[in-house]
């Protein structure tokens, strides 16, 4: 089966699925509004009183240079308050991971009832799996990279001119993005594959998905880019629209919101769809 | 290339390769007479990276001291090792990108003879000196040499000097790259004496460029014969060596206090001339000389020839440098005074020189790269700024060690007039990996005066504006303060005086100090001169003190005035008392009561930062009330607040201060309005941006589980 084909069953699945999307994107607007909050009330009391504040609408340097010089010594408070619900949030994605993967592999429709109960089942699995990615990131971010790096760096340290300097430093930036692309691919596959067996023992499925890649590197990987470029598309769309806005009005900025949102809801569309599409190639292919 | 430079660059040649001795033994006496006049000869060795030299200075004491020493910078040591100030100073700040130098890659100057005319050595004399605080006797950037006898006011001495320079690989401002060279700092220079003070020659630092005193300069440079050449001054001509493989090149010019130039076989050169008349209408004339109220023949402009020396690949911007030099040329000619010398060179710089966005008399280097967004005005600032600097350096020379505000501070607020003059606002240059983000991106547009702001008020309180570079607490202080807090006072003091009297100060200060050495009480003099106004204040207050700027509006209340007051009172020897229920049945009785409410409005004004504004020069208060009707008064600004009251039979709906903006250093813009309604349109919108920013970074963490 082609690629394209498993991606097209991969949308029927999360189209049957739908209801997932919105659940999920509940709970990061939730998390958004927790972290957005508290620069609101702060930027409403500074401006909302002031004619200053109807400039906010487009990036003006006036109010930016009153920002930096208000809240600069906020910034580091702002930064330790946004990473405690980023953690929070990265163990709550473990724990949703398991139902989303857990509902796709049962098929059928999907309850809030079923869905929990699968995050709660795969939510040991899938932390110990969480726990093995970290080393392995640290080790391809840490060391990997750097490697790979250093023919553009050689490259671009002996340029004449700044052509290969641009190009190695883009090519360098597209291979991390490659090898990040590989080692999430990876450990999607990990996931999958202590569902799919309904397996406790996360080291068996590491290995076990190490050789399903192994085997169908090319397959898996090409269908993991294939969705990479959905949302590649999704976001140049985004792009395209948000830059033709009118910068303000009510209207505008109604409309602005509702497209952002749309975004988020179109990326976690993609994480769906990257998930139903590795289960469908791994149900395929599964030795 | 001019046949009988040519001619005569030949015959010098053979004179100069045959004798041995130098070209010209009197070099600058056929030259306008300066003081000081420099002679030089200089050979790059490309393989070894060396450049060999020697020049004739000739130093005329025009003040009434006997002076018994000379003091030279010697700016490579700079490049030398790890003690020299420069590289002390930059670890100090761990600016570890400067400081870092690799195996071979040092740079230095040897002054291997250094002699009176007359053959007295004064080498044995020779002696490196730090004078600057703290000391770092490491330093080896300025050299003083003793004479046998001093040099008695109004005499002259010839000094005869050959030096050895390792050209380092890419220093602060000079450097070298494959084959490529820019060469400034290069030469032994003499710095500057001051009557009664002695020799002002400061060490080369991190935060600080350069002060040298006006001369003649004929400078011979001798190079492959492949590379393209660029200088300071004027190319009188250019003699080939076919044997060696070399060409040398020789340019003169008179009344500039520094000369450098560049090398590259990676070159274009184009040459195009400003044509004044093309380029500033009849119109444009009048109105300058009207505005400047000047004769219209003081505001004519003359034309220049222009060299841009371009790498090639560069070449599709070339009509962009031209065209912001061509703007440059004629906004600082009609508003400060025409550009006086015949040429000016524009280099974009060598890659990896380090060389870029410099300014040197009659040449200066801008800076680019191979992807830039047409709405992003880069390279054009970077050009009006650096060629501005021929004005604001270059021709008011003042002294960049002590107050760089005076070229840094006054030529910015020059280029952000000229670019938005020429081009109007410009778009943010922000850049991912070298590819404009503009491509894909509404990014915000600016004037430079809006930038600038942002980061002076966030400097007022680290150092005046008015310290020697060397002093800031770090660099950043140092940039925001000089260029960015000084240009936004210029820009707020233009607004308290008006345009056109600004234009004027400017004008003024600009020719009285053409080919001197202004100090920062020659401004305030001048400012207090043309505008009959006394300033003192504004420059103690903003320049050379570290007080935040910032009145605002605490608070705007508008309540109805009560018809009756409660309690007793003695009305015709009785004592009455108004209580709550008498007082509403006066307001029934009082039919018309509804129709005549009055209400008291308070606005409260207070200084929230530690700067003021002078006495007699009070901040205006508008208020606006809800019918539309306005009322505009004024607080001496005096005290830490004030309150302003209204009876009006309407309510206020606004009240801002200063709401012409003039008062553009006013650390906090969003304070100095109080609208009584509150409209969140603009707020909800920076929210829901910040709420998608976060989203977005939560999905991507959450994509690593």
């Amino acid at each position: 089966m082609g690629n394209f084909k498993i991606i097209g069953n991969g949308v029927s699945a999360v189209r049957r699925n739908s209801g997932m999307i919105l659940w999920l994107w509940l709970i990061d607007l939730f998390f958004g509004i927790i972290v957005a909050a508290p620069v609101y009330f702060l930027v409403n009391k500074d401006f909302g009183h002031s004619p200053a504040g109807e400039g906010l609408g487009r990036l003006n340097f006036i109010w930016l240079g009153d920002s930096i010089y208000k809240y600069q010594d906020l910034l580091p408070t702002l930064a330790g308050w946004m990473l405690v619900p980023a953690l929070l949030f990265i163990l709550i994605s473990v724990f949703l991971n398991g139902g989303i993967i857990g509902r796709l592999a049962a098929g059928g429709k999907t309850t809030l009832q079923g869905f929990f109960a699968d995050c709660g089942k795969y939510f040991g699995r899938f932390f110990r799996v969480f726990l093995l990615s970290l080393p392995v990131y640290v080790l391809v971010f840490g060391g990997l990279v750097k490697l790979v790096s250093v023919p553009f760096k050689f490259w671009a340290k002996n340029a004449a001119g700044e052509v290969p300097v641009i190009v190695a430093s883009n090519l360098r930036f597209l291979m991390t993005i490659l090898l990040l692309s590989i080692v999430q691919m990876y450990f999607d596959y990990v996931k999958i594959h202590l569902v799919v067996r309904d397996g406790r023992k996360v080291l068996a499925a590491a290995a076990a998905a190490l050789s399903f890649i192994g085997r169908k590197f090319f397959k898996a990987w090409g269908l993991y880019l294939l969705v990479g470029l959905l949302f590649i598309a999704a976001t140049a769309v985004f792009i395209a629209v948000t830059n033709v806005l009118p910068g303000t009005g009510v209207a505008a900025l109604a409309l602005g919101f509702i497209l952002a949102q749309a975004y988020i809801l179109a990326r976690i569309w993609t994480k769906l769809l990257f998930f139903a599409a590795e289960l469908d190639l791994y149900k395929i292919f599964r030795p | 290339m001019k046949t009988r430079g040519v001619i005569f660059l030949f015959l010098a040649a053979i004179l100069y390769c045959g004798s041995g001795v130098p070209l010209r033994a009197q070099p600058a006496e056929s030259r306008e007479g300066q003081p000081l006049r420099y002679e030089i000869w200089v050979e790059l060795d490309h393989a070894q990276r060396m450049l060999h030299g020697r020049e004739v200075i000739s130093w005329t004491n025009t003040s009434r001291d006997a002076v018994p020493d000379m003091l030279f910078h010697l700016y490579y040591n700079a490049f030398k090792n790890e003690n020299s100030t420069v590289m002390q100073e930059s670890k100090e700040e761990s600016l570890f990108v400067r400081a870092r130098v690799k195996e071979g890659e040092w740079g230095w100057v040897d002054v291997t003879k250094i002699a009176l005319e007359d053959g007295r050595d004064l080498k044995p004399t020779a002696e490196f000196v730090t004078r600057d605080e703290p000391r770092r006797p490491g330093d080896q950037t300025v050299m003083r040499v003793t004479f046998p006898a001093p040099i008695a006011p109004g005499a002259t001495v010839r000094l005869r000097c050959e030096f050895e320079s390792r050209v380092p690989r890419s220093g602060m401002r000079t450097g070298y790259y494959k084959d490529s060279y820019f060469i400034a700092q290069w030469f032994p220079k003499p710095g500057v004496y001051e009557e009664g003070k002695g020799w002002n020659c400061h060490e080369y630092h991190a935060n600080s460029e350069f002060f040298a005193d006006f001369a003649d300069f004929l400078v011979h440079i001798t190079v492959p014969e492949n590379f393209v050449v660029g200088s300071s001054g004027k190319l009188e001509g250019m003699v080939p060596d076919t044997a060696k493989k070399t060409a040398t090149y020789t340019y003169g010019q008179s009344r500039i206090h520094d000369f450098a130039w560049t090398a590259s076989p990676e070159f274009i050169k184009v040459e195009r001339e400003f044509i004044a008349n093309q380029e500033v209408t009849p119109q444009e004339y009048e109105e300058t000389a009207g505005r400047l109220a000047l004769p219209l023949e003081e505001v004519r402009l003359p034309d220049v020839k222009m060299t841009l020396l371009i790498e090639k690949q560069h070449r599709n911007q070339i009509d962009r440098h031209f065209k912001a030099l061509r703007m440059a040329l004629k906004y600082y000619g009609l508003w400060y005074g025409p550009y006086p010398y015949e040429t000016v060179t524009m280099i974009d710089p060598p890659f990896r020189t380090g060389s870029g966005g410099m300014e040197y008399p009659t040449l200066f280097t801008a800076g680019t790269s191979v992807l830039k967004s047409r709405k992003v005005l880069s390279p054009e600032g970077v050009i009006i700024h650096e060629f501005g600097h021929g004005y604001w350096y270059g021709l008011a020379a003042n002294n960049e060690f002590e107050e760089a505000w005076l070229d840094e501070g006054i030529n910015t607020y020059s280029t952000g007039k000229v670019v938005a003059k020429a081009y109007g606002r410009g778009e943010f240059g922000a850049s991912f990996k070298g590819i404009p983000l503009g491509w894909f991106l509404k990014l915000p547009i600016y004037y430079d005066y809006e930038t600038d702001r942002a980061a002076a008020i966030n400097i007022a309180e680290y150092d005046p504006v008015v310290t020697p570079s060397w002093k800031f607490y770090n660099g950043g202080s140092y940039g925001a303060n000089v260029y960015m807090r000084a240009s936004t006072c210029l820009n707020t003091l233009e607004g308290l005086l008006g345009a056109d009297v600004m234009a004027r100060v400017m004008r003024t200060f600009h020719m009285r100090y053409r080919f001197k050495h202004p100090v920062t009480e020659d401004f305030i003099t001048v400012v207090n001169e043309v505008s009959g106004k006394d300033l003192k204040w504004f420059f103690d207050e903003l320049f050379f003190n570290t007080l935040n700027f910032d009145y605002g509006v605490a608070s705007l209340r508008s309540v109805e005035k009560p018809v009756q007051s409660l309690g007793v009172f003695d009305v015709n020897g009785k004592r009455e008392e108004m209580t709550v229920r008498k007082i509403a049945e006066f307001k029934k009785k009082e039919k018309s009561a509804r129709n005549n409410k009055t209400y008291v409005t308070t606005v409260t004004l207070r200084r929230f930062g530690e700067a003021r504004v002078g006495i007699g020069v009070p901040l205006k208060v508008r208020v606006v009330f809800a019918d539309g009707s306005e009322e505009v008064r004024e607080w001496d600004g005096q005290g830490r607040w004030a309150k302003l009251n209204f009876e009006k039979p309407v309510k206020a709906k606004l009240a801002q201060i200063d709401p012409g903006m003039i008062w553009l250093i006013d650390s906090n813009q969003a304070n100095n309005g109080f609208r009584i309604e509150t409209k969140r349109e603009g707020v909800f919108r920076v929210a829901a941006k910040f709420l998608f920013l976060i989203q977005n970074l939560l999905l991507a963490v959450g994509s690593v589980s």
